[in-house]
């Protein structure tokens, strides 16, 4: 199964340690900076490794915004909804605690980790025993407030409806007045 | 006045829908474009949000460009079509109100920045990379850009909310939006012919209700 690695810019360093730590356990893991040579077409290449992968581990944080190069990754990722199957072992891991994790992602069993001391040998193991059970990387707590929220935004929805609907009818009446 | 005090000055009382869940939308409302204007009204409601836009303040006194900054205000995220960027009519005019409304949004982005009310916009532009020419400022956003046909408008923005963290998930996928389509534009020839042929904001807000809330999700 190829693992592909999105991080940003900030996290190349870390990527680069946990690539070697997920590879020294067989995990078969693709990472850029290992991957493509000079003068390669990035997006070419990323795009084309992202629509191979079996399975993603994401870099999130810290701070609130991927980078460029990460965002194109997330695109990518969305654009074929790749988070929607969940077959797809999809492991965010946070770093940072006051990191912000994007939709997409939410669902998903992250592993946080403290920026100024990650243990990559660990965080390598656990991950790649989440990746031998893809049903585990699903949260289904955060799947259940999922539901809820669904359910909330129909009711919402519905409320507007029913607010601009009244609306509509008291403008319709101050018209006749006129 | 302060810059929070000059937005409280344009904010209104009454706020339809969370603000974490408002998309506002602004693009353009002539019939040409209304077909992917529907495509993205009809995407971000499956998409769990609340779709707004400057129509729903249509008939008030203040000027639209009030109304729209009210609506961008009320609203934690919004979607700005770039598309349209040729003259038009026999002087062969460019039009600018999508780029200035963009460019409130951009602001407001910057302006609340790691506050709990911040704002995120997406900017939808042509192919090929036609925004580098007319828009150049907006490079390094890499927006995301359509054909002008509904399949791609509904999977760019699909994809563009599930990267916002007040996306949850089941979700409909994609392409269960778009098979809901139809559906939905009939709804709206329905409303529109019982109207005498006026669409309006709350004809369309009920029809995307009834569509959403019947799809099966992931």
């Amino acid at each position: 199964m190829n693992v592909f690695i999105s991080h940003s810019r900030q996290n190349g360093s870390a990527a680069l340690k946990l690539y070697e730590r997920l590879s020294q356990r067989g995990v078969q893991a693709w990472l850029d900076t290992c991957e493509l040579d000079a003068g390669e077409d990035w997006n070419q290449r990323v795009a084309a490794a992202i629509e191979a992968a079996g399975a993603f581990v994401v870099l999130v944080g810290p701070g609130a915004e991927p980078d460029r190069s990460q965002r194109f990754e997330w695109q990518e990722i969305t654009d074929h909804e790749f988070y929607l199957d969940a077959k797809k072992p999809m492991i965010p891991v946070v770093i940072g605690s006051s990191t912000e994790i994007p939709g997409f992602l939410r669902t998903r069993n992250a592993f946080t980790v403290n920026p100024s001391s990650i243990d990559f040998d660990s965080l390598a193991e656990r991950i790649a025993e989440a990746l031998g059970k893809p049903d585990a990387t699903i949260d289904p707590v955060q799947l259940e407030r999922g539901r809820d929220a669904r359910e909330q935004a129909v009711k919402s929805l519905k409320e507007y409806s029913l607010e601009l609907e009244r609306d509509d009818v008291k403008r319709a009446g101050l018209r006749g007045l006129k | 006045m302060t810059s929070s005090a000059r937005v409280c000055a344009v904010s209104s009382n009454t706020v339809p829908a969370a603000y974490e869940k408002s998309v506002f939308i602004n693009c353009p409302f002539d019939d040409d474009f209304q077909p992917l204007f529907h495509a993205i009204v009809l995407t971000v409601a499956a998409q769990g949000f609340t779709p707004r836009c400057a129509h729903e303040t249509e008939g008030q006194a203040d000027p639209r460009i009030v109304r729209i900054a009210r609506g961008l205000m009320e609203s934690k995220y919004s979607i700005h079509d770039l598309s349209r960027y040729q003259g038009q009519g026999a002087e062969n005019l460019g039009r600018f109100n999508m780029p200035l409304e963009l460019g409130i949004a951009l602001g407001m982005r910057y302006l609340k920045e790691g506050t709990p009310a911040g704002h995120n916009w997406v900017a939808l532009v042509p192919e090929q990379f036609m925004h580098q020419k007319f828009i150049s400022d907006l490079a390094g956003f890499d927006p995301p850009d359509h054909d002008q046909k509904p399949p791609t408008v509904i999977r760019k923005v699909a994809a563009w909310l599930s990267m916002q963290p007040d996306f949850t998930q089941p979700t409909p996928t994609a392409k269960t939006i778009l098979d809901a389509y139809p559906s939905f534009c009939a709804l709206l020839a329905d409303a529109k012919a019982a109207s005498l042929g006026t669409l309006t904001w709350p004809s369309i807000i009920k029809s995307v209700q009834v569509v959403v809330s019947g799809m099966p999700l992931v």
